[in-house]
């Protein structure tokens, strides 16, 4: 969409104002009538644009949008960093990196992410954790979990395998075991199979630009 | 005492739909006392009920005692605008009868299930995992399919009435709406912020657009019972406000898409609706105390009466005041997914939809136990009514110095880690106001048992007297 | 922006809002009880308002779009009360109210 969200603000304002003006004339502003006419024209007119923001939005957070990146992205290196021009953290992807010891094929990498959301619903990770920010509060946020430094200062030595997806999923499988804190996550019974996807869809999701949201995630707050 | 065959048989199937929901109520209470006590002391059940699943129980069955409670005033006022009984009522008891059996059904398998394997079949057997709309794809399709019910029974009324217009009219109207906005809600996409994305879509567009207005419906409903407020006031006021909530509270959605991934202007869009939405609820505030004011000794409900009024304070400190504290996107980027957002949650749900279920209950009771020209009063009631508002307040304020101390130690220090979310609830601040919301919590649950004994013995002793 | 800054737009936000609506509150209040005190008194909200507004309005992280929003709303906040004051009783007035309760309520 070429216009800035500014004039689709004022020009929604503007649009009801005019098109209920037009109608309301000769009305008595205290009759019922001249405001059924604001309430019809408003509910339809914002309505309208919603519609249209909707489908340029979906466009720009599909797979493989500048946004939101294609499920092979877990074949890089995932970081966010500040970025100078937008005055806000951006998600970096960086050079390739294995994943659980393979490079992923784009029709893997789907599958993998179907099935990580798929385990991520049906364990009601929402309902402890915030995705994204939403969620329940009992729990930290996961929008950035990958890139947590904790997994390799803390929970990597405590299980000792080699590489960060392998502590996550070890990890995930036997959170009680593990702990890091009088909250202790349930076991949730995960397979290996299901730990993995929800390892993958967790690196995936660190790589969505999020406006900048968790903001300078995991680094000192004196350069902000 | 009045005869209970004055009724219309859709007025006694309100009262089902109000018993229900005020079980309902209950028991959205307890799952919140213990997931309230689970902060304070984190093994308590751990294992056998563990947060998340005390946590949907106690938004869901929130969700559903409102629901119940706003389609029990839809049946109670219904057959007194259209002037007959309503059309399809058979059909409207099986609806109600199928709907409990299923939220039963759901509730038990919330309990008893938990979980599932990671696949299509958990989502449509078990739990859909997306806050607030957990309910399985079945549950899904039945609220549905009751919901259509429902509205049958409303438009063939209105039709065969022949009054198809004003409040009746934006009824009609707002019930579609909040059909179609919960089919938006009903797939599966692993892409999360297309999810996310229309999740919002249910999530919002009930809360913020359709429930307000139904509740505008409403609410003018119960003035014209309570304070005789003459068709017209209540008409104008009714379109002005679904004028603001739907000119405002549409895009007024852009406040929830600023970091799922959605695309920047939605930050300036949001920021900007929901930097104007405060501004017709300083209005309402004006209005109410006008209307209090001159009314005051006039009305012949009085319970109902100061639900109500409450009603529009509620929601102008719970969606005005602590929706605005965070909204605009650069406190947002700190303040999101905080105990602010729990704080505004329970302040504007209160505020806005349980004040108003408690005046259309009390309006209702009138009716069923007084003779016409009585005046619905008690003692037991100011007590519910003092006691419930200032529970809620000791709830949310203890929440939002929560969410103040989450605020600046985990997210504008700590940087939001794992080490920080620790931190943060670690924090003396934090930990404190946990037991403090606990305290509240208790009281607000005494209330509500004492709620529930005023509701059954209002207007049956001699505290009622002739005007 | 500083860890500070952040608590101190928190709180200005949530008292900018909340002393918009006490200021209705009181100015309503006093007008229907044709008190002056209490219409006096209202005031003081106001000025607590503006000067919650102000000091949102003065945070650097707000840029200039943001400043001219908060400044409309502190001048709506001002205006409301006053307004809608007067727009409720003329809707009172034009609908001879009170004789329609009456017969309603017999």
């Amino acid at each position: 969409m070429k216009f800035g969200w500014l004039e689709i603000t004022l020009f929604s304002i503007v649009l009801v104002v005019v098109i209920s003006a037009i109608f309301v004339r000769g009305k008595n502003w205290l009759e019922p009538g001249f405001w059924g006419v604001f309430a019809i024209v408003s509910s339809l007119v914002m309505f309208s644009i919603l519609w249209l923001l909707t489908f340029d939005t979906l466009k720009k957070i599909s797979f493989g949008s500048a946004r939101v990146p294609s499920p092979t992205v877990i074949n890089h290196k995932i970081g966010f960093e500040y970025d100078p021009d937008k005055k806000r953290y951006m998600p970096t992807i960086g050079e390739e990196e294995l994943f659980f010891g393979k490079k992923w094929s784009e029709q893997e990498a789907t599958q993998l992410l179907t099935k990580g959301k798929l385990v991520i619903q049906s364990r009601n990770c929402m309902d402890c954790h915030t995705l994204l920010g939403n969620g329940a509060y009992f729990a930290p946020d996961l929008t950035k979990s990958w890139l947590d430094p904790k997994w390799q200062t803390m929970i990597q030595p405590m299980i000792g395998v080699a590489t960060k997806e392998e502590t996550m999923a070890k990890w995930l499988q036997n959170p009680e075991y593990y702990g890091t804190w009088q909250r202790r996550m349930p076991n949730l019974k995960l397979t290996e199979e299901e730990a993995k996807a929800v390892v993958g869809y967790l690196k995936f999701m660190s790589a969505i630009d999020t406006n900048g949201f968790p903001d300078h995630f995991g680094k000192s707050p004196a350069i902000f | 005492m009045k005869e209970s065959k004055d009724l219309y048989e859709s007025q006694k199937l309100a009262i089902g739909y109000w018993i229900v929901a005020i079980c309902l109520f209950g028991a959205q209470l307890v799952f919140g006392l213990i997931i309230s006590y689970q902060y304070i002391q984190p093994e308590f059940l751990h294992k056998f009920l563990n947060f998340s699943i005390c946590r949907l129980l106690h938004i869901n069955s929130m969700i559903l005692w409102l629901l119940f409670g706003f389609i029990g005033g839809i049946y109670w006022f219904l057959p007194l605008e259209t002037e007959r009984e309503v059309v399809g009522i058979f059909l409207g008891k099986i609806a109600f009868i199928v709907l409990t059996a299923a939220v039963s059904i759901v509730v038990l398998v919330f309990l008893l299930v938990q979980i599932g394997k990671g696949e299509m079949l958990t989502l449509w057997l078990v739990t859909e995992g997306r806050e607030y709309i957990e309910a399985p794809r079945w549950a899904d399709i039945g609220i549905v399919a009751v919901f259509s019910i429902i509205f049958f029974n409303v438009f063939a009324s209105i039709w065969k009435a022949k009054k198809l217009k004003g409040i009746l009219w934006v009824l009609i109207v707002d019930l579609l709406a909040i059909i179609g906005f919960y089919i938006a809600g009903m797939f599966f996409s692993p892409n999360i912020s297309v999810d996310q994305f229309w999740w919002w879509w249910v999530v919002h567009l009930w809360v913020e657009a359709t429930w307000e207005v139904l509740v505008g419906v409403l609410v003018g409903w119960v003035l014209m019972a309570v304070l005789g407020t003459s068709r017209k006031i209540v008409e104008g006021w009714l379109y002005l406000e679904v004028f603001l909530i739907f000119g405002t509270g549409i895009l007024g959605l852009g406040h929830h898409y600023f970091w799922i991934g959605a695309p920047e202007y939605w930050l300036g869009i949001g920021g900007f609706f929901s930097a104007l939405e405060p501004l017709p609820l300083v209005a309402m505030i004006v209005h109410a105390v006008y209307d209090a004011g001159v009314h005051r000794l006039k009305t012949i409900n009085k319970p109902a009466f100061f639900w109500i009024v409450a009603q529009a304070f509620g929601n102008f400190i719970g969606a005005g005041v602590w929706g605005f504290m965070h909204t605009l996107p650069q406190i947002n980027l700190y303040s999101h997914g905080t105990q602010l957002t729990a704080a505004h949650g329970h302040l504007a749900f209160f505020g806005a939809y349980v004040n108003m279920n408690l005046a259309l209950i009390y309006t209702a009771l009138q009716r069923i136990r007084l003779h016409e020209g009585s005046i619905l009063d008690g003692t037991l009631w100011k007590w519910v009514f003092i006691g419930l508002n200032l529970a809620m307040l000791g709830i949310t304020a203890p929440l939002t110095v929560a969410g103040f101390t989450q605020t600046f130690v985990e997210r504008a220090v700590g940087g939001s880690t794992w080490q920080a979310y620790i931190d943060a609830q670690s924090h003396p601040w934090f930990k404190e106001s946990m037991i403090w919301r606990m305290g509240f919590g208790i009281m607000f649950f005494v209330c509500y048992v004492l709620l529930v004994a005023d509701l059954l013995t209002i207007g049956k002793t001699k505290a009622t007297h002739q005007q | 922006m500083s860890a500070d800054s952040v608590l101190k737009m928190l709180l200005a936000s949530l008292s900018f809002v909340l002393t918009a609506g006490l200021y209705a509150f009181f100015y309503a209040f006093g007008r229907l009880k044709g008190s002056f005190f209490w219409e006096l008194f209202s005031f003081v909200f106001a000025l607590m308002m503006m000067l919650s507004g102000f000091f949102l309005v003065s945070c650097p992280a707000f840029t200039l779009f943001w400043k001219l929003l908060l400044i409309f709303s502190i001048f709506s906040y001002l205006i409301i009360p006053k307004a809608m004051f007067w727009i409720v009783e003329k809707i009172h007035q034009k609908e001879g109210e009170e004789e329609g309760r009456l017969k309603t309520l017999k």
